[in-house]
C-alpha cells in the first residue's frame, strides 16, 4: 500500500492532477455549451423560431410540441398527417408549407411521418419521392412501422438466429413510440458523448502512455529494478493508476457534460423512445437509456485504453512512441466504426472491435439492425463490441504484468 | 562478505560485451577501470541483477543472486551512469519514492533520510526539484538514494562524469567516507577517479578483465619502466611508434618533455616512480 501511494503521489502531484482535471471540466463545459447555446430550432425550413437561439430556442419549441407529448397514437399520427397536407401550398408547380399553431404543436408527429414515408419508399423502391403521403398515412403509423421494419430484418439479417434476435428486440420496443419535448437537443447531446469521449480517450492515453516509458526515459527505471520491491511491487501501481485516473478524467469531464445538460434540458424528454430520434433501430430503449449506455461504453473505453496504453508503455522506451500508438488506436478505431456503420462492412465493423478504447464509439452500433453471429448464436453488435474490449482490457493487463515484471 | 563472479560472459546477438570474466570481491573500494566500451557497465548491471549473464552465474556470500532475488537486493545500492530521476520530485520526495521501493518502513527511511541528506551536503536543497540541482549534487542525491538502505555493496557506474575537478575530488571524499566495511565497486574511465581511494583495481578491455589485484602491488609491477626524458618535437611521431607515451608536456624551443613505458630507456631519461596512470596506459592495448 505504501508503493502504492507513494507511486499514486508521484504521478498525481497537485499541478498535474489539477491540470487534467481542469482541461476534462472546460471541455464538458464548453461541449455543453455548444450543444445548448448554439442550438436552433424550426420544422422543415419553415423558419419558424428562427430569431431564437439557445435555452430560447428549446424551450418555446419544447412548450409548443409538449402540447401533444407523451404516447405518440395513431389519432394524434393521423391528425398531424391532416394538418401538415392542408399546410401545403402548391404554386407555380411548387410546394410551400404555410407554418400554423397547431402544425407547431404536432410537429414531432409530422416530421416521423414524413421520415417514414421516405424510408418505406427508399425500402421498397418507390421513385417518387417528391409525392406527399395519402391523407389517411397517419392512421396506418404503426403497420407501415411494422411493414418498414419486418423488411429491414428480412434483408439485414443474415440467418434464422439473427433473424429471430432482431424480431425479438423489435418486438420488445414500446408502441407506440413515446416522446416528450427537448428531446431532439437530447439526442444531439447523446450523439456527442461519442465525440466528447474520443477527446477524454486521448486525454487518458496521453496520462497512461508516460506510466512506464517515462520512468525508461529518464533512467529512473533502471534504480526501481535494482531496489527489492522493484517493479514486481510497483506492478499493481502501474496497472491501477491510469486506470483511475481514466476513470476521474472521464468522470468528471463527462460528468460536467451530462449534469449542464441536465440541469438545462426537461428531463422527461429522456423517456423519448430512440425511433423518434430520426435513425431508424430495432432496439427498445429510451433516451435515457441510451444516456446510460453511452456513458458505460465510454467507462470500459477509457479503462481498456488506459490498460493498452500502460501496455505499449512497458513496451515502448519513450512516453512519445506509446502516445502516438495510443493515439493511432484511438483514431483508427472512431474512423473505422464510422466506416463500418456507413458501409456495413462485417470486416471493417470487427476490426475496429479489436481496436482499443473503440467501444467508446458502440454507440454507432444502435442504428438499423447490428447484430452478429458467432458459431451460430446471435449477438447485439454492441454487446460483441463490449465483450471483446473487456477481453482486450485482461489481456492488456496481462501482458502489461508479464512485460514489466520479466524485463 | 564476498561477491563472486564466475566465469561470467555475456553476449548480445554478435557482439561479447563480456567475456569469461571472473572476479572475486570483497571489503573495500574496487576501482573498475577501462575505455569507453570495455564492458564495465555491462558488467555492473549484471551485478545488480539488470542484465542476466549468458553464461556464468554471480555468488553472493555463496548463493546465487538470481535465487536470493529481494535478499540480495536489500544488500546493495547502485548507483547507475546515466543516474535517472522524476524531474518532478523535490529531493526529498525522490529518496521517500526509493527508500518506499527499497521496502524500509517510514521511520527508519526518515531518519535515514536525514542523515544522508546532512552527510551528503544536501539539507538546503531537500525541497527542490533534483532538476534544478547542478551536476555534483544530482550525483549526491545518486549516492544517496543508493545508500539508503545501507548496502554491503554499493556499485557505481562512472559517477564522475560530467562533473567539474572540484565536484568529482568531493565525490572521490565522500565514498571514501562511506566505504568502511562495505564492498564499493566504481567504474570510470577516469584514472584519477580511483588513483587515491582505490584498495583494488580491475582493468577490463573488450569485455576481458587484463589485470587485477590490489593498487599498489600493481603499480609497484611496472617499478622501474616509467620514464620521463626530453626529446626533440619533431621525434615524438618516431617515439610514438616505438614506446608508450604516457605524457608530454611542451618545454618551448622545441623541445617536449615525455614520460614512457618502456624496457630498456633513451639516452638522458631519468627513471621516475609510476603511478596509476602509468600502469594504465602500459595495459590498455586501445590506448597510444
Amino acid at each position: 500500500m505504501d508503493i502504492f501511494v507513494s507511486e499514486l503521489k508521484r504521478q498525481m502531484r497537485a499541478k498535474r492532477f489539477i491540470l487534467y482535471i481542469l482541461i476534462a471540466i472546460i471541455l464538458g463545459g464548453l461541449w455543453a455549451w455548444f450543444i445548448i447555446g448554439g442550438r436552433t430550432e424550426g420544422f422543415m425550413m419553415t423558419g419558424c423560431y428562427k430569431e431564437l437561439k439557445g435555452m430560447e430556442a428549446i424551450e418555446t419549441a419544447a412548450k409548443d410540441r409538449n402540447i401533444y407529448a407523451g404516447e405518440m397514437t395513431v389519432d394524434n399520427f393521423q391528425r398531424s398527417c391532416e394538418v401538415f397536407l392542408d399546410s401545403i401550398k402548391e404554386k407555380d408547380g411548387e410546394s410551400d408549407i404555410i407554418m400554423n399553431d397547431e402544425l407547431l404543436k404536432l410537429a414531432v408527429y409530422a416530421d416521423t411521418l414524413i421520415m417514414q414515408d421516405y424510408r418505406l419508399k427508399k425500402m421498397f423502391g418507390d421513385d417518387n419521392l417528391d409525392s406527399w403521403f395519402p391523407r389517411d398515412f397517419g392512421s396506418h403509423f404503426y403497420e407501415n412501422e411494422e411493414l418498414y421494419y419486418q423488411k429491414l430484418i428480412d434483408i439485414t439479417t443474415k440467418n434464422q438466429a439473427e433473424k429471430e434476435l432482431a424480431l425479438k428486440m423489435w418486438n420488445e420496443v414500446e408502441k407506440p413510440y413515446t416522446y416528450y419535448g427537448g428531446f431532439e437537443v437530447w439526442s444531439d447531446g447523446i450523439e456527442h458523448i461519442q465525440i466528447f469521449g474520443f477527446v477524454l480517450l486521448i486525454i487518458v492515453g496521453f496520462f497512461s502512455s508516460g506510466i512506464i516509458a517515462k520512468d525508461k526515459e529518464c533512467g529512473l527505471d533502471e534504480i526501481i529494478s535494482t531496489t527489492s520491491g522493484g517493479r514486481r511491487k510497483l506492478l499493481f501501481a502501474k496497472l491501477f493508476i491510469p486506470i483511475i485516473m481514466g476513470l476521474l478524467i472521464y468522470t468528471v469531464g463527462m460528468g460536467t457534460y451530462i449534469g449542464i445538460l441536465k440541469h438545462f434540458l426537461p428531463a422527461n424528454a429522456l423517456k423519448t423512445s430512440i425511433q423518434v430520434c430520426g435513425g431508424a433501430t430495432i432496439l427498445p430503449y429510451s433516451l435515457g437509456d441510451l444516456i446510460g449506455k453511452m456513458i458505460l461504453f465510454g467507462t470500459i473505453g477509457v479503462i481498456t485504453i488506459a490498460a493498452f496504453t500502460t501496455f505499449v508503455s512497458s513496451k515502448a522506451n519513450k512516453a512519445s512512441t506509446a502516445m502516438s500508438i495510443a493515439v493511432l488506436m484511438i483514431i483508427s478505431g472512431f474512423l473505422l466504426c464510422l466506416k463500418g456503420v456507413s458501409d456495413n462492412s462485417s470486416i471493417m465493423k470487427t476490426i475496429s472491435c479489436i481496436l482499443p478504447g473503440s467501444v467508446s464509439f458502440a454507440g454507432l452500433w444502435f442504428g438499423m439492425v447490428q447484430i452478429v453471429s458467432i458459431f451460430g448464436k446471435a449477438m447485439l453488435f454492441f454487446k460483441f463490441h463490449l465483450f471483446i474490449s473487456i477481453l482486450i482490457f485482461f489481456i492488456s493487463l496481462m501482458m502489461t504484468s508479464w512485460n514489466y515484471v520479466r524485463r | 562478505m564476498e561477491l563472486r563472479i564466475d566465469k561470467v560472459t555475456k553476449q548480445f546477438k554478435d557482439l561479447k560485451a563480456v567475456n569469461n570474466v571472473d572476479l572475486n570481491f570483497t571489503q573495500g573500494i574496487w576501482g573498475l577501470l577501462g575505455p569507453n566500451g570495455a564492458g564495465k557497465t555491462t558488467l555492473m548491471r549484471m551485478m545488480v541483477g539488470n542484465l542476466k549473464p549468458s553464461k556464468g552465474e554471480i555468488y553472493f556470500d555463496g548463493h546465487t543472486i538470481s535465487s536470493l532475488g529481494d535478499k540480495y537486493l536489500d544488500r546493495i545500492g547502485y548507483l547507475p551512469q546515466h543516474f535517472g530521476y522524476d524531474k518532478n520530485q523535490s529531493v526529498e520526495n525522490f529518496l521517500h519514492y526509493i527508500g518506499c521501493l527499497k521496502g524500509i518502513d517510514k521511520v527508519t527511511r526518515h531518519k535515514r533520510i536525514v542523515d544522508l541528506l546532512e552527510q551528503f551536503n544536501l539539507s538546503d536543497v531537500k525541497h527542490k526539484k533534483i532538476d534544478k540541482l547542478s551536476g555534483g549534487m544530482k550525483r549526491r542525491v545518486g549516492i544517496c538514494q543508493a545508500m539508503l538502505n545501507n548496502p554491503d555493496i554499493l556499485i557505481v557506474d562512472e559517477p564522475t562524469a560530467g562533473l567539474d575537478i572540484e565536484e568529482r575530488r568531493r565525490f572521490r571524499q565522500y565514498l571514501a567516507t562511506i566505504s568502511k566495511e562495505k564492498i564499493v565497486i566504481l567504474s570510470t574511465h577516469i584514472v584519477s577517479d580511483v588513483e587515491f581511494i582505490a584498495n583494488y583495481l580491475i582493468l577490463m578491455e573488450s569485455g576481458e578483465i587484463i589485470e587485477t589485484g590490489e593498487s599498489n602491488t600493481l603499480i609497484n609491477s611496472i617499478d622501474g619502466m616509467v620514464f620521463e626524458s626530453v626529446v626533440k618535437d619533431e621525434e615524438m611521431n618516431i617515439l610514438e611508434q616505438k614506446y608508450r607515451i604516457v605524457n608530454f608536456h611542451n618545454e618551448g624551443d622545441g623541445n617536449v618533455r615525455i614520460r614512457y613505458i618502456a624496457n630498456s630507456p633513451l639516452k638522458n631519461s631519468k627513471l621516475v616512480k609510476p603511478n596509476l596512470n602509468d600502469f594504465y596506459f602500459s595495459k590498455i592495448k586501445g590506448v597510444k
